[in-house]
């Protein structure tokens, strides 16, 4: 007997056509005189052109180009670079499965400095891959890699490179000393958002701490700026909007203009400030600054009335 | 030339066989990439040619039980899955932000000819495909765009029938469900 429940479990297959001709004849009949089949049936066939219609893409790629760019790589690949036979992790049980052929001999290692320097202006995907494979380097490659690191003399991209690496290592010593060296002031010129970037496990504190940095400088306010905004969200009214009010606090009231125009900038971004902003009216030092702020925001003028001011904001938002 | 013959003239060494190789499956396996990266053009690039450089230097190890395709596209999917462990929580951190900023981007008003709907549609689709759990997303890719019956499936993921039959409809609930607006 075919019941309803049967047949929608084929449903798929049978759209497919992966059923054997008995069964597919079976369901097509069962839909041909049950209406609520019929009508997954459809719902499955609208899906699958929906599907269907999204274009793929090719006319972007140069495909000279790109054979003879995986034709080198492939040769590089046969001289040997890294100390990697399989260049996938959780593939080397597949290729294991595919056949039992013999390791070859590790190939020549190329030296690491190379290796860095190809890491720091390498895309994602080949970063990724050079992470990989540094965890499978061993003890040695480990080692002359965060000899690298603590190198002072190191130049700073080759330096960060490191960082970057070891930080994604699934050693947890290995990592932390990697975390620990991306925390100490950066080396002049050095990439400070790719240091920021390795706090794999950053916690709010440390995101606060780093972003509220990169707000001070022109080029990585806005990412910085767009960090702090989620956090802040995230934990409104929390110790992390508690957190970064106070540093904001901090900021405004710092003697470096740089900084009180980081402090702004923040509260500009964050549009959950204005009270606070408010409230620095009465803080010696940071009240110029404020009252700017506030009459800029509000395209008025309360002076030093905090009320007037509150009233406005309250009115405001209650518009919105 | 068939790829048996290829990946012979490969191993014995011979002069742009390889590129030969290449050139046969380059535009599947970019498209096939280009659906599991939802889309990203750059990033299928990278993971097709990665995926070639890692046929070649696992040549020893295809010995031609299956298609090479199939091969390739286990391959693809075992060095896809690789990039998106190595991606750290902190990618995903900032992904919530692009996404975030995204979303607050102003829609842009129909032009009436449905253009735009095909684009956002489009848009929609791959991302939905995109946040398909691994599994769900490989065969959906694999049966829909790439035309290979469960059977096959079962071969390049190492699962069963059943397994894929099952990934496959859990996939297209999933769909349903996440793309209900559009069908
Ligand atoms: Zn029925």
């Amino acid at each position: 007997m075919t019941t309803c429940t049967s047949i929608r479990g084929a449903l798929g297959e049978y759209m497919d056509r992966q059923l054997d001709p008995l069964r597919r004849e079976e369901v097509r009949a069962h839909v041909a005189g049950c209406e609520a089949c019929a009508v997954e049936l459809r719902a499955l066939e609208r899906l699958e052109q929906v599907l269907k219609s999204v274009p793929g893409d090719g006319e972007s790629v140069r495909w000279e180009a790109y054979v003879s760019r995986v034709g080198a790589a492939a040769r590089r690949a046969r001289r040997g670079a890294w100390k990697v036979i399989l260049p996938l992790g959780a593939a080397a049980l597949f290729f294991a499965g595919w056949a039992r052929w013999a390791s070859t001999p590790a190939p020549p290692e190329r030296p690491l400095s190379a290796l860095l320097d190809e890491y720091a202006s390498a895309g994602a995907a080949r970063r990724a891959q050079i992470e990989r494979d540094a965890g499978r380097g061993g003890a040695a490659d480990l080692q002359a890699l965060i000899a690298i690191m603590l190198d002072a003399h190191t130049p700073p991209p080759r330096q960060v490179a490191a960082v970057r690496i070891l930080a994604s290592s699934n050693d947890e010593r290995v990592r932390g000393l990697a975390l620990e060296q991306a925390r100490a002031p950066a080396a002049e010129g050095a990439d400070e958002w790719a240091l920021l970037e390795i706090g794999a496990e950053p916690t709010d504190d440390e995101l606060i701490e780093h972003a509220i940095e990169l707000t001070k400088r022109e080029d990585t306010a806005p990412e910085a700026l767009r960090i702090l905004r989620k956090i802040d969200r995230r934990g409104l009214n929390g110790p992390a909007h508690a957190d970064i009010v106070r540093r904001v606090r901090g900021l405004l009231a710092s003697e470096v203009e740089g900084d009180r125009r980081a402090g702004l900038r923040i509260v500009a971004a964050l549009e959950v400030l204005e009270e606070d902003v408010i409230e620095f009216l009465d803080v010696p030092g940071l009240r110029e600054a404020a009252l700017d702020f506030l009459r800029r925001r509000a395209g008025q003028d309360f002076g030093a009335d905090k009320e007037a001011w509150r009233a406005y904001f309250a009115r405001r938002s209650g518009k919105m | 030339m068939g790829d048996a013959e290829l990946v012979l003239r490969i191993k014995q060494g011979e002069q742009g066989a390889f590129e030969d190789l290449v050139r046969l499956h380059m535009k599947e396996a970019f498209a096939f990439c280009f659906r599991l990266t939802g889309g990203r053009a750059d990033e299928a690039e990278e993971l097709s040619q990665d995926g070639f450089v890692a046929a070649y230097r696992n040549l020893a190890a295809f010995r031609g039980e299956c298609a090479f395709r199939s091969w390739l596209f286990r391959i693809l999917i075992n060095l896809h899955r690789d990039r998106l462990r190595a991606r750290s929580r902190w990618d995903k951190v900032l992904g919530a932000f692009r996404r975030d900023v995204e979303s607050r981007r102003e829609p842009v008003a129909d032009d009436g000819g449905g253009a735009l709907r095909a684009r956002e549609l489009a848009d929609v689709v791959r991302e939905k495909v995109r946040a398909l759990p691994d599994r769900q997303r490989e065969v959906l890719t694999l049966h829909v765009y790439q035309g290979l019956s469960y059977h096959d499936i079962g071969l390049v993921l190492s699962c069963s029938y059943d397994d894929v039959k099952m990934n496959l409809s859990l996939a297209r609930k999933r769909l349903r469900e996440a793309l209900k607006e559009y069908v």
